[in-house]
């Protein structure tokens, strides 16, 4: 899949922007601060409606205005054109249309567009708290199982009511025991079924990873477990595990008014030779194994959707000229089309790409044009 | 701005009250009935004070009626063992347009949901278990197929199942006159999953 071309209306600090992309790389240049990573974050925007940067819709909008629009046009690997448009009204939702029919479910819209970003915040995957890492897993599942998706969006609803609940019997409002008992049967089968399929996920997922990142670190072996408060044997266990946990946690959930376990509580535990990455990783293997997720999150989705994923690189360079070197790929020709930010415009000359043909833009205060070579 | 009529500006304010209508819709509508006929409007304003003077929910079943109690429970011609549950009285109305069912029906007024401040308590079930006496063979479970009315119909079966009355649950599936190729991944899912022996 590559994306044709974009259009900005009031978004972030572009009053009006647009740009044709080439199918191969697109490099986004300029000085920092003047809106290169917004182009980057509109692009994933119309992808999986949503920012990379965790800010909210508000944010979004480009100083007193009350509207944004995104419009970007992408062109599947089976050749059909896709148009997006998301429009944005203050105080409102996000309307998402795509070939101008209006979607109003998110099912609709992730996964058909493949996507994967590797910007500076992504570091917080192997270092930051355990919701960076649900995070990543959630955003890349979503992206290859639409009942994934469903399961997802049915336990977190199921959650917030059953935690709502919870705090009414803890402020003892009611003590409604009949009806937690079925938010909490249908928290164990969404929840189960989110389990599962994170685990047989993650069985495949750790060797795809290990296998690159020993391009890394010849002699080093990398495993992707999850840590789960929920004990896990095989699938058909699962729901009672998930049963056994809660009824552990009964009176600290009435205490707490809140949920104790479920895969909401899950992390990912990241380990080379044993060691535990996330606490004792050094810079240089948090490197290593950041690119090498992200070339195993490429490849798996790719492999599962049987579309190429659209690449986006947020002042990463340095790591593009690593994944070429010692990725899977031949060459970068096999990361199909990329996208990338830099502060200067000379980041690729010399280098192995005379292959692909690069696409310049220039950004400077909110403005952006291309600039022949 | 303001308008010359007092009473111009009292009903554009009082229409654009209404879901749906903002302030410019409700101008429009204020002088489209300024050029109509008088009585046509009387008529208008009769039927709206109608809603709220003559249409009551029935004792019974809780659906909306204008005679206590109503038509469906009062008729003679509708199967008095089937009871079938449904969360609001407009489902009433679309499950009365497939002219399928010729039970009975008992309207809940909503779905189980804490966040909205909704418990069984707030809800017509104990009428409903009152109800449930010698002449009930079964019950349909029409709640909405998505999470709060999913639990609900949990928390209704949980509560019924002692009485041992056959009990059933309205299938979800594939829309028709669709092709499979178009249905999405989760409706085929829950599809497969509530298939049927042939």
């Amino acid at each position: 899949m590559i994306i044709k071309n974009i259009s900005l209306l009031n978004y972030r600090n572009y009053e009006t922007a647009e740009v044709n992309f080439s199918q191969n790389i697109n490099l986004i240049y300029g000085l920092n601060a003047h809106g290169k990573t917004n182009f980057l974050e509109a692009i994933f925007l119309l992808c999986l409606s949503r920012s990379f940067r965790q800010s909210k819709n508000s944010e979004l909008l480009n100083k007193e205005a009350n509207t944004f629009t995104i419009n970007g046009t992408f062109i599947k690997d089976n050749e059909s054109e896709k148009k997006i448009v998301v429009h944005y009204i203050r105080d409102g939702k996000k309307e998402i249309s795509i070939n101008k029919k209006k979607i109003n479910s998110h099912s609709k819209i992730i996964g058909h567009f493949p996507i994967v970003i590797m910007a500076p915040d992504e570091f917080r995957i192997t270092s930051g708290g355990p919701s960076e890492r649900r995070r990543f897993l959630d955003i890349l599942l979503s992206q290859v199982s639409l009942t994934y998706l469903a399961d997802l969006q049915e336990y977190n609803r199921i959650l917030k009511q059953r935690n709502m609940l919870l705090k009414n019997i803890r402020d003892s409002k009611f003590a409604d025991e009949a009806s937690l008992e079925v938010w909490t049967e249908g928290l164990i089968k969404a929840g189960s079924r989110i389990i599962n399929f994170r685990l047989k996920f993650i069985q495949s997922f750790s060797k795809i990873l290990n296998s690159i990142f020993k391009r890394f670190e010849k002699n080093g072996d990398t495993q992707l477990t999850i840590e789960s408060t929920i004990q896990q044997k095989n699938e058909e266990m699962t729901e009672d595990s998930f049963r056994d946990a809660l009824l552990s946690f009964r009176k600290k959930e009435r205490i707490l008014g809140t949920t104790y376990v479920g895969p909401h509580r899950d992390d990912l535990l990241f380990t080379i030779d044993g060691m535990d990455v996330r606490k004792y990783g050094s810079r240089g293997q948090h490197k290593s194994l950041l690119i090498s997720l992200k070339i195993a999150e490429y490849n798996y989705l790719y492999q599962q959707k049987e579309e190429q994923p659209l690449l986006l690189l947020d002042d990463c360079y340095s790591e593009l000229d690593e994944m070429r070197e010692k990725s899977a790929f031949e060459s970068v020709q096999g990361l199909g089309q990329i996208i990338l930010t830099s502060p200067r415009k000379n980041i690729l000359e010399n280098k192995d790409y005379s292959h692909r043909d690069v696409n310049y833009y220039f950004v400077k205060q909110g403005t952006i044009e291309q600039i022949e070579n | 701005m303001q308008y010359s009529s007092v009473s111009m500006e009292k009903a554009i304010s009082e229409f654009s009250k209404l879901p749906g209508i903002g302030r410019k819709s409700a101008q429009r509508l204020v002088f489209y009935l300024l050029k109509t006929q008088p009585h046509e409007v009387r008529s208008l304003a009769e039927a709206i004070i109608a809603i709220k003077e003559k249409i009551i929910f029935c004792t019974v079943c809780f659906n909306i009626t204008e005679t206590e109690p109503c038509k469906i429970c009062t008729s003679e011609t509708r199967d008095r063992s089937v009871i079938c549950i449904v969360e609001e009285a407009n489902d009433v109305l679309a499950i009365e347009k497939t002219t399928k069912f010729k039970g009975l029906y008992h309207v809940l007024g909503g779905a189980l949901s804490p966040l909205e401040g909704v418990g069984p308590d707030d809800l017509h079930i104990r009428e409903l278990l009152t109800r449930l006496n010698g002449t009930t063979t079964e019950v349909i479970l029409a709640t909405n197929p998505n999470t709060e009315g999913e639990a609900t119909a949990l928390y209704l079966e949980k509560l019924i199942k002692p009485l041992s009355l056959k009990m059933t649950r309205i299938a979800r599936g594939l829309p028709v006159g669709g092709a499979l190729e178009y249905a999405d991944e989760i409706t085929l899912t829950r599809a497969l999953e509530g298939r049927m022996v042939i």
